[in-house]
């Protein structure tokens, strides 16, 4: 689903504020009551995941399997779950990208997992992440690389730059995330920066190349899978999973790691501090990160999984494809995105102006 | 009994004043919980800030303010003004015909007629808004038909552009404009316009100086009604519009959802309030003074 229709559908009530001003001031809102109510005799369990981030069966399975009922909500964008998380939205069991982790674990969010049973299969990879060395918080769950998702019957070769997404000839039908760590951070490596730069300087002419490209852009967005599959889309700024999805449908979409160099991420099963139902929320991830329902998932949504024991059942066509599993060569030209620290204010600023305060309404000159 | 009635009539006299705020109780306490308590809460938030932490503190500072009165946004006000606008005029436009058709040729058709206008509410709002973004792609319904019938050649680039946020607006909120202009030309007295006719005047001349000053009225409010939702949406915009359509309801919905910034989105939300509020009077002070002239 679009992350519009999620902001107004998956408006849960915030339970017991970190700040009581806010927990006071949004008193009526929880009177709306548009939470899944829970009754104290049945177990449940609240999930919020990034949309297309499961497989269509995954929840029923695990209700079938132990009798807890889900309520699954679904967001496509970051700093929703932050954003959500901060009010105590009241869910168990989330999925959090590596630099949202380092946040939220620096913000003491989470609980800790002790009771999760798998850590042992994971691949080595991401046995021992920087931010979480023990796996105490997290259990890492998809991973996949940001690039270029392309039409190859419409783009001339292969676009193998972050130039490509600046090429005039695709006018309109170009696409960016609706993410600043990935739209900015695409034009930061372009001009040859880090892409975590924190520098004013550089994030403003990052910023000022995006600006000069909005006339080719159709939308700053995260659904770009269906456009990608109708040929509607030529060129995307989009994450590797994604692209799988689009190309299951329509064989002339194709993936590539920019040779200036990207991202590479990984998402995390974490279970927020304040979780209402932590022992289900353990349940389900020792129901979750087995080799069957997690190869189930990678061919559902297109991300490979952290369990190496999963590769196995994927699908071939996913296997052999940098898409689902690239080769070293292309991962090293990868690096994760960095908590920014006090730098993330700077980000939403310039991510803020790009956005809303320029384009051809805004007055014209030096400014 | 007779000496016993005035006391009685006292006394009943108070019982109804309580019978009365006991009537209107239900509706204060409503306004209280839902508008003035929320309200109070935006504008002490307002005056709060956001520290490196991401925690919402109190700093009794005007700075928000400071950074919503910035020029920098004014292009945004100016567009999400120009766009409501449109919205309403079109509505306007679209929703008088309609109206004046139920109203005076509806006949014994005219509750169904009025429940076909209230119909789109029966589905998700969102859902419609999807569907349009069906009918305005590259190869949608409408190209799709073009191209057929050999009207262009090159598909044209409808979805993602001023127009189509425009006319998505236009599209949700055009039952809004249609009801108060129905209710308006449904009052109007037929005799006025045989009366028009037998003085020799032609439907036009009828039309401008009969019947739309009466209906001046359904007018003002189909426009408000579709200006200040339009004004304040931030769900079209942000599934038919692209990168340079975004409205100021975005901007206040990425400060509370995205950047986690509700200090600056309360201020923003207040000071676009203030900003309706005063054109709302202004413009209603305007009418009422031309009306009175006219």
């Amino acid at each position: 689903m679009s992350e519009p229709v999620l902001r107004v559908l998956a408006a849960h009530p915030p339970g017991p504020g970190r700040r009581e001003f806010l927990g006071r001031s949004l008193t009526a809102l929880a009177w709306l009551g548009l939470c899944g109510c829970s009754d104290p005799s049945r177990r449940s369990l609240n999930i919020f995941n990034y949309s297309n981030y499961i497989a269509p069966d995954t929840v029923s399975r695990f209700r079938a399997q132990t009798g807890i009922a889900v309520v699954y909500d679904e967001f496509s964008s970051q700093d929703v779950l932050f954003a959500k998380l901060k009010l105590g939205a009241g869910y168990d069991l989330v999925v959090a990208s590596d630099y949202m982790l380092r946040r939220l674990l620096r913000q003491q969010l989470l609980a800790p997992l002790d009771d999760f049973a798998h850590r042992d299969g994971m691949m080595e990879r991401f046995r021992h992440p920087p931010w979480d060395p023990d796996l105490r918080f997290s259990v890492p769950y998809l991973w996949g690389t940001t690039g270029i998702g392309y039409n190859r019957r419409r783009v001339q070769g292969v676009p193998d730059s972050w130039n490509a997404l600046w090429d005039p000839a695709c006018r309109g039908h170009i696409t960016m995330l609706d993410e600043k760590r990935d739209t900015l951070g695409a034009s930061l490596i372009r001009l040859g920066h880090s892409g975590n730069s924190v520098s004013r300087a550089e994030l403003e002419a990052a910023s000022r190349a995006l600006e000069e490209q909005k006339p080719l852009v159709k939308q700053y967005t995260n659904d770009y899978i269906d456009g990608l599959a109708r040929n509607e889309i030529w060129l995307a700024l989009a994450w590797s999973g994604d692209v799988a999805r689009a190309r299951a449908s329509n064989p002339d979409v194709d993936y590539v790691l920019p040779r200036e160099g990207s991202f590479v991420f990984v998402d995390s099963w974490c279970v927020p501090r304040e979780a209402p139902h932590p022992r289900e929320a353990i349940a389900f991830l020792n129901y979750l990160m087995q080799p069957e329902p997690l190869a189930q998932v990678t061919n559902a949504t297109g991300f490979p999984s952290t369990l190496a024991g999963a590769r196995r059942r994927v699908r071939a066509d996913l296997l052999e494809n940098p898409l689902g599993y690239p080769p070293q060569d292309m991962l090293d030209r990868t690096v994760f995105q960095a908590d920014l620290g006090p730098g993330e204010r700077l980000w939403d600023q310039v991510w803020d102006q790009l956005k809303f305060r320029s384009g051809p309404d805004a007055p014209q000159g030096p400014s | 009994m007779s000496p016993m009635e005035p006391a009685s009539s006292g006394s009943r006299r108070i019982a109804s004043r309580w019978v009365g705020l006991l009537l209107v109780a239900p509706f204060l306490l409503y306004v209280l919980t839902f508008l003035i308590l929320p309200l109070a809460s935006v504008v002490v938030l307002s005056t709060h800030q956001v520290n490196d932490q991401y925690h919402v503190e109190p700093a009794w500072t005007l700075d928000n303010y400071r950074r919503v009165l910035d020029p920098d946004n004014l292009p945004i006000l100016l567009r999400s003004a120009r766009y409501a606008g449109l919205t309403s005029f079109f509505c306007l436009l679209a929703g008088y015909p309609l109206a004046w058709f139920i109203a005076r040729h509806g006949g014994r058709h005219k509750p169904v007629l009025l429940l076909l206008v209230m119909l789109p509410f029966w589905t998700s709002y969102l859902v419609r808004i999807f569907s349009w973004m069906t009918l305005l792609q590259t190869e949608g319904l409408l190209n799709g038909a073009l191209l057929g019938l050999g009207v262009i050649h090159e598909p044209l680039a409808l979805l993602n552009t001023p127009f189509s946020v425009v006319l998505g607006l236009t599209y949700g909120f055009l039952p809004f404009a249609t009801l108060p202009l129905y209710v308006a030309l449904e009052r109007l007295d037929g005799t006025l316009l045989e009366a028009a006719a037998d003085l020799g005047a032609r439907p036009a001349t009828t039309f401008w100086k009969v019947v739309f000053p009466l209906s001046l009225p359904g007018v003002v409010a189909g426009g408000l009604l579709t200006f200040v939702p339009a004004m304040g949406d931030f769900v079209t915009p942000e599934i038919l519009g692209g990168v340079d359509t975004l409205m100021i309801g975005n901007l206040i919905q990425q400060q509370f959802l995205a950047s986690y910034d509700w200090p600056f989105g309360s201020a923003l939300s207040l000071v676009l309030m203030g900003l309706m509020l005063v054109s709302i009077l202004a413009f209603l002070k305007l009418v009422g003074s031309a009306e009175s002239l006219a």
